[in-house]
């Protein structure tokens, strides 16, 4: 067994030539899978397209800790230069409202990473559950005698119970940090079978700040359960509290992100291969277009590559796992779209942001990158399994600031400010030193839900093409007034928060409807559910018209909650892969993440035509 | 400084015995960290000579009295002391094939890769050597490589830390933490890296100097960034190649600078560095908006970048604005088994609770009547100026 790896551009077992399972992106779903299949003895292809800032990772070491990364406190590489983002001069993306318009280029649509370990990387890694209406919330919205003209809710094809397991998993394979009961947690959240594996995060100053205005409302802030270290685990050093963390990657791995969990755990088996700086251009099907038979990639070098493998895992994000099965179909309606619903009913969260400028300094470089948050303003009741009666559903509100000088000038100091200011007195230093935007800044972030609409769609634009020629994906998207009006409600509410806090001064970020959503949080496209005539993939991620392709990233939710989705995404990577190879009993693989050795004999019969 | 002493004070007290016991045992290297926590000087340094690259001495001087309007000096520093110019001038002198021998850092070996190839007797890595990525490895590319390799930065600082900050292996009770000390990946090594386990505090080497080279698709990006679309055929397709307000620095700042200096000679019949504040003021007002505000994008980034990058002086910039800039592998939670909630945070910088001086001041008369007409304006959704702003009053 040759790893680890010398070859430039790959990491784990170069030697494997033959491949049970190729996945598409090394991100949360696709590194949760490769952890499953690789741990059960598949051999498994990553390709990722983009660069590994992880060198190493595939080493064992005496203390079983992953060597650093070359992540750094440093905000012009990160954030600035964007280290790590797509960049929008090689790979656009096009945006548009409404389907009569022409979708125009767009340097903020799909604002995620491509990087070994996917956006979770460099993510504050806030991984609350979705609670168990989340998994039910059409029947939930249509027993309440809500009903909402365009919009199209449909039920989970499971429940919050049967993944609560792998949520449990997922909890202890990423180390999240958490109170699990009692003051402090979260009494939105729904029942859990494990306590957090680690003790809840010290709060951050602005966290504390703005969770004692909540307090003083009547509400309950809760400890931000995060996939960040607060003692040694799993080989990975502490959380140290640098306070550049969002937009970061972790210098010291205390973050627990897919690349040095799931991932790494994946190349140490020996039966996993990843190459990155692999950008996949199509999936290559049969005759029938009911069977991959393969996948052709473009390399560093610019030359395509072409893998087989016995069956292919989407994990590339939802609007490019998208994208790939309408390239993949360039003469015909797209790959999966037999029914019409490939790339519809997708869904961001509708971010509601609230700022308040406070007298005091609140260092928000300081700390970890979310310590606080409270659940009221999701609309839902106690235990998150049925609706609150007099309350629109909303979202979870996180306590955040801004850490990063250069982003917050350039941000809020635009030329309309700057102008704005010079005209009152004030010069642009002025601003620079006393920092309102920056340093006394604290923020209150609400993840509204959207409501999924068959409106909302990604397909390919006619014209704009990427660095490779390759059709650029187009973001056809407009809020519904289900998410437009619960902002409009919680917005005063929110300002309230901000005013018992102490903020000298509250205000909304303004909403631009002629704008592609700011969230990162992308969900929907491969809609899962058990109705082939109204979904692309089945109850296990695996497409209803082809025999061997699944779906594993946020591109299979059938509606998107009002909480971070990253740990959802994990539970699901890790349920649907346990399917495929235990599919009578997928739970019997999760002894697996705990370190247990129990491993499953790769004897066992595979759900995949092969 | 003052605030360093007083940093020191502060930490000393919040110690208990059985630390300081530790301390007075670690001597000297106990007792030097503190003030270490200190950035910067704001002492004046004479000016450093012009750095070479792509922008000539008289465009340079132009570009030093353009962003020292934007952030001029008075009092306290301003653009021209935190090295704004070098920062501009080494992002515009990189080229993206610098990196000869495809090791992926731009360092001296790659001139030596680079002549190897003229000479005919390397055979070195695909695309290597040809740093001004025209397709060919010819003699210019020696001194492209050469500009590259000592004057420009390019892009993207190595990591995981820069040697600003300890690791604090002296603060740490009970037992060490083994993974706190597990030296640094070597990008491209299999080696197993040894665990270094330090017997005090220590500073890790600067590795946001050992720039990383870029893999092909960001070698694009950059140089359409750099040298602009026209230069990479594959983007024909792509309209924000030519239409964003980041691509194509250098014919930008070439024409913007000439423009400036050309609405000089107009209005006042002098060049840009000959007028005064005020008809500065009114030049920059007649400019192409756009080129003003790369402008003042690329000044602020000068002023706050880790310094690596070229500017951020001596930390004035950080210093000037109250920033700490990298702070790993300290941080600002110290990780001890022996306290409870396993963290000690730092008194002088605390995570959780609020400056040791903060004094709740606020803004001045000017920003506040600012802040209070940005919260009620259209451009913001109004809130407003609420009426009793307090601080402190967190309780535990």
């Amino acid at each position: 067994m040759s790893f680890p790896s010398n070859i430039p551009g790959m990491l784990g077992n170069t030697d494997l030539a033959r491949f049970d399972a190729c996945i598409i992106g090394s991100g949360a779903g696709g590194s949760a899978a490769a952890h499953v299949l690789a741990a059960a003895g598949q051999k498994v292809l990553v390709l990722e397209a983009g660069d590994n800032h992880f060198p190493g990772l595939d080493r064992t070491d005496p203390a079983g800790t992953p060597p650093w990364p070359l992540y750094t406190n440093d905000e012009i590489k990160m954030t600035i230069r964007r280290f790590d983002f797509q960049d929008p001069l090689v790979e656009p993306r096009t945006f548009r409202q409404t389907e009569t318009e022409v979708a125009q280029a767009n340097p903020d649509v799909n604002n995620l990473t491509r990087n070994v370990g996917g956006a979770a990387v460099i993510s504050s890694v806030s991984y609350p559950r979705f609670t168990a209406i989340d998994f039910r919330m059409a029947s939930a919205l249509h027993d309440a005698g809500r009903s909402y003209a365009g919009t199209s809710f449909a039920d989970w094809p499971l429940t919050y119970d049967e993944l609560e397991p792998f949520y449990a998993e997922t909890e202890i394979l990423s180390g999240i940090a958490g109170i699990a009961e009692g003051e402090g947690a979260d009494p939105f959240q729904s029942q859990r079978s494990i306590p957090f594996p680690l003790p809840p995060q010290p709060e951050m100053y602005v966290g504390r700040v703005l969770a004692n205005g909540a307090k003083l409302l009547g509400y309950h802030p809760f400890n931000y359960p995060s996939a960040v270290n607060t003692r040694p685990y799993d080989g990975r050093s502490p959380c140290v509290a640098c306070g550049l963390c969002t937009n970061y990657g972790c210098p010291r791995n205390a973050k627990g992100s897919p690349a040095v969990t799931t991932l790494r755990k994946a190349l140490l088996t020996g039966n996993c291969q990843l190459r990155y700086n692999a950008h996949v251009s199509r999936l290559l099907l049969d005759g029938a277009r009911q069977h991959v038979v393969g996948v052709e990639y473009i390399d560093n070098d610019g030359q395509p590559q072409t893998v087989t493998a016995d069956y292919v895992v989407l994990a590339a994000s939802a609007i490019e796992s998208v994208r790939l099965c309408f390239l993949s179909d360039p003469d015909g309606p797209g790959v999966g779209n037999s029914t019409g619903h490939l790339g519809r009913h997708m869904t961001f969260h509708l971010q509601t942001i609230a700022v308040g400028i406070f007298k005091q300094r609140l260092h928000g470089e300081r700390g970890r990158s979310i310590t606080n948050g409270m659940g009221e303003f999701r609309g839902i009741l106690e235990g998150g399994a049925a609706l609150r009666p007099d309350w629109p559903l909303g979202g979870v509100i996180e306590f955040g600031t801004s850490s990063e000088p250069i982003t917050a000038a350039r941000d809020s100091l635009q030329p309309e400010a700057i102008a704005f200011a010079q005209a009152v007195g004030v010069s642009f230093k002025q601003l620079l030193v006393e920092s309102p935007f920056h340093a006394h800044i604290g923020v209150m972030i609400m993840h509204g839900e959207d409501a999924p609409q068959p409106t909302n769609r990604v397909d390919l634009d006619p014209t704009v093409r990427d660095v490779f020629g390759l059709p650029a994906p187009r973001l056809t998207y407009q809020n519904h007034a289900f998410e437009l009006d619960a902002s409009t409600f919680y917005k005063p509410k929110m300002l309230a928060v901000l005013e018992a806090a102490g903020a000298a001064y509250g205000f909304f970020q303004p909403f631009d409807p002629s704008v592609p959503p700011a969230s990162r949080h992308i969900m929907g496209g491969l809609r899962m559910g058990d109705d082939p005539q109204a979904s692309v993939c089945d109850r296990w991620g695996k497409f209803h018209d082809v025999d061997n392709l699944y779906g594993v990233d946020g591109s299979v939710f059938p509606t998107g909650s009002g909480y971070n989705p990253t740990p959802t995404i994990i539970a699901m990577g890790l349920r649907i892969a346990a399917a495929i190879v235990s599919p009578a009993a997928p739970e019997r693989m999760l002894s697996a993440g705990r370190g247990q050795g129990a491993r499953l004999s790769t004897s066992l019969s595979r759900r995949h035509a092969v | 400084m003052p605030e360093a002493a007083n940093g020191a004070a502060r930490i000393a007290l919040a110690l208990n015995r059985r630390e300081l016991l530790r301390l007075m045992a670690a001597g000297a290297a106990a007792a030097v960290l503190p003030l270490r926590y200190a950035i910067g000087t704001a002492g004046s340094t004479p000016r450093p000579p012009l750095p070479h690259g792509f922008l000539s001495t008289d465009e340079l001087l132009m570009l030093d009295a353009a962003t020292a309007h934007i952030v001029p000096t008075d009092s306290q520093p301003g653009a021209r002391e935190c090295g704004v110019v070098d920062y501009i001038q080494s992002m515009l002198s990189f080229m993206p094939g610098s990196d000869a021998n495809c090791d992926r850092r731009v360092s001296a070996a790659d001139l030596t890769a680079t002549v190897l190839r003229l000479n005919g007797t390397s055979s070195a890595c695909a695309g290597g050597g040809d740093a001004d990525g025209n397709g060919s490895v010819d003699a210019a590319d020696l001194g492209t490589a050469e500009s590259a390799v000592f004057n420009a930065r390019p892009v993207f600082a190595g990591g995981p830390f820069s040697n600003r900050n300890p690791q604090p292996h002296f603060l740490t009770g009970g037992t060490a933490c083994q993974v706190c000390h597990v030296a640094p990946a070597q990008q491209g090594s299999a080696t197993v890296p040894a665990i270094v386990l330090p017997t005090r505090d220590y500073y890790p080497p600067d590795f946001f100097t050992e720039f990383l080279a870029l893999p092909r698709l960001q070698q694009l990006s950059w140089k359409i960034r750099i040298l602009g679309a026209a230069a990479v055929p594959e983007v024909a397709d792509n309209p924000l190649a030519t239409t964003l307000l980041e691509v194509d620095f250098r014919n930008k700042y070439r024409n913007g600078l000439a423009a400036l200096d050309a609405l000089g000679q107009q209005q006042f019949g002098q060049p840009f560095v000959r007028l005064t504040t005020q008809q500065q003021t009114s030049v920059l007002n007649k400019a192409d908006p756009d080129f003003v505000t790369l402008l003042t994008y690329h000044t602020v980034e000068g002023m706050l970048c880790a310094p690596e990058y070229g500017g951020n002086r001596n930390l004035l910039g950080w210093q000037l604005v109250g920033f700490d800039g990298d702070s790993q592998p300290l941080g600002y939670e110290i990780y001890d088994e022996t306290v409870p909630g396993n963290y000690r945070q730092r008194p002088d910088k605390p995570d959780s609770g609020p400056n040791p001086d903060e004094n709740c001041a606020g803004f001045s008369r000017g920003v506040n009547s600012f802040l209070t007409i940005i919260s009620r304006s259209a451009m913001v959704q109004p809130g407003g100026h609420f009426s009793t702003p307090y601080c402190f009053e967190v309780p535990e």
